[in-house]
């Protein structure tokens, strides 16, 4: 009796695990925190050598709107963008050192704010396009942001900037349209699993 | 279709209206920039054949001095990152056959001729209000144009 009062009280709404962080329970954390990981691990692991500015956005973008996606709390896509901010800098990943980490929170953030536009619906194929494309221009924006305040050389810019915005935007559509088709296909089969 | 779709719906078009204005306006915003940049010197263009093949500023300036102090570091690894050669310039810009350059300077800062023989030894120098300056490092440093704004490769 006593140990069945223990399991209803570690289950109740005031249990701290429940409302970890931004109000969102521990275990989606952990889960959010998966998706960081893979994110930044991601870069290294498919960055491919064809110089083309934006072309990590297609995983980058794609695995945010999964995470995001897949548990539609409001602050999931920030903890996704400090969790893969942090290793980017861990890993060592861009020139912009420490800075790198607002590169990875800045779409993470905005994503967040255009999920709650959209009512959350990122199964959506054209929900999926425009908020990808926008994070995916957002992370670039950042990009000029921080050259600017690091004053070191921006290369996508020497192909122009119309040229890289559209690459971005194109790249991040992309992730997008991927991230809402297996969105659509895993929500049903992990909503069940993934309740608590 | 319930009011959310409906309101869903809305906010797509918009989303897809404001991705258009998104890429046009940063292929206007480019154009502007560079109207106004090759006005006041900060924008290079490198013509061959009426065609501009390659658009130069301080930040290109500097990332392909830092390439060629790569390239050359077995050699001497000299050199400044606001410097660098106008043969790396133009081999950059994919300008390798040509007879000669005729860089122009800004308003009446004088024009000069370099034939592809005399290229080496000069170099393109950042200002620091953001133009380009070309000496002529094996003249004794003498500065040919104090602000160049066009460099115009000649078959």
């Amino acid at each position: 009796m006593e140990k069945l009062k223990n399991r209803e009280k570690s289950s109740g709404p005031e249990n701290p695990a429940d409302s970890f962080i931004f109000k969102i329970g521990l275990a989606d954390v952990i889960r959010l925190t998966m998706f960081g990981t893979l994110i930044s691990v991601s870069r290294f692991v498919f960055q491919m050598p064809i110089g083309v500015p934006g072309h990590t956005s297609v995983y980058w973008m794609g695995l945010l709107m999964l995470g995001k996606g897949l548990i539609p709390r409001f602050g999931a896509g920030t903890i996704m963008g400090i969790v893969s901010g942090i290793l980017a800098i861990v890993f060592g990943l861009g020139k912009e050192g420490p800075l790198m980490a607002f590169k990875c929170l800045i779409p993470g953030m905005l994503l967040d704010i255009l999920a709650l536009i959209f009512f959350n619906k990122l199964e959506s194929i054209w929900v999926g396009i425009i908020i990808g494309a926008l994070i995916s221009w957002s992370k670039l924006l950042t990009s000029i942001a921080l050259g600017i305040i690091l004053d070191i050389p921006m290369v996508f810019l020497a192909m122009g900037f119309g040229y890289a915005t559209l690459l971005h935007v194109v790249f991040g559509a992309a992730g997008g349209v991927l991230a809402a088709v297996l969105i659509k296909r895993l929500k049903p089969r992990l909503s069940a699993s993934w309740q608590n | 279709m319930s009011r959310e779709q409906r309101m869903i719906n809305g906010r797509i078009v918009t989303g897809i209206l404001l991705l258009a204005l998104v890429i046009g306006g940063s292929f206007l915003s480019e154009k502007v920039a560079r109207v106004q940049g090759s006005q006041r010197g900060e924008v290079v263009p490198v013509v061959q054949n009426d065609i501009t093949v390659a658009y130069l500023d301080a930040g290109v300036i500097r990332q392909l001095s830092i390439q060629e102090r790569q390239l050359e570091q077995n050699r001497d690894g000299s050199g400044s990152d606001n410097e660098v050669s106008l043969s790396f310039v133009l081999g950059s810009a994919g300008l390798v056959d040509y007879e000669y350059v005729q860089a122009t300077g800004l308003g009446d800062s004088g024009e000069c001729r370099i034939k592809r023989g005399e290229v080496e030894g000069i170099v393109l120098y950042t200002n620091s209000n953001g133009t380009l300056s070309m000496v002529n490092k094996s003249g004794g440093n003498q500065v040919m144009i104090k602000e160049v704004a066009r460099l115009y490769a000649a078959d």
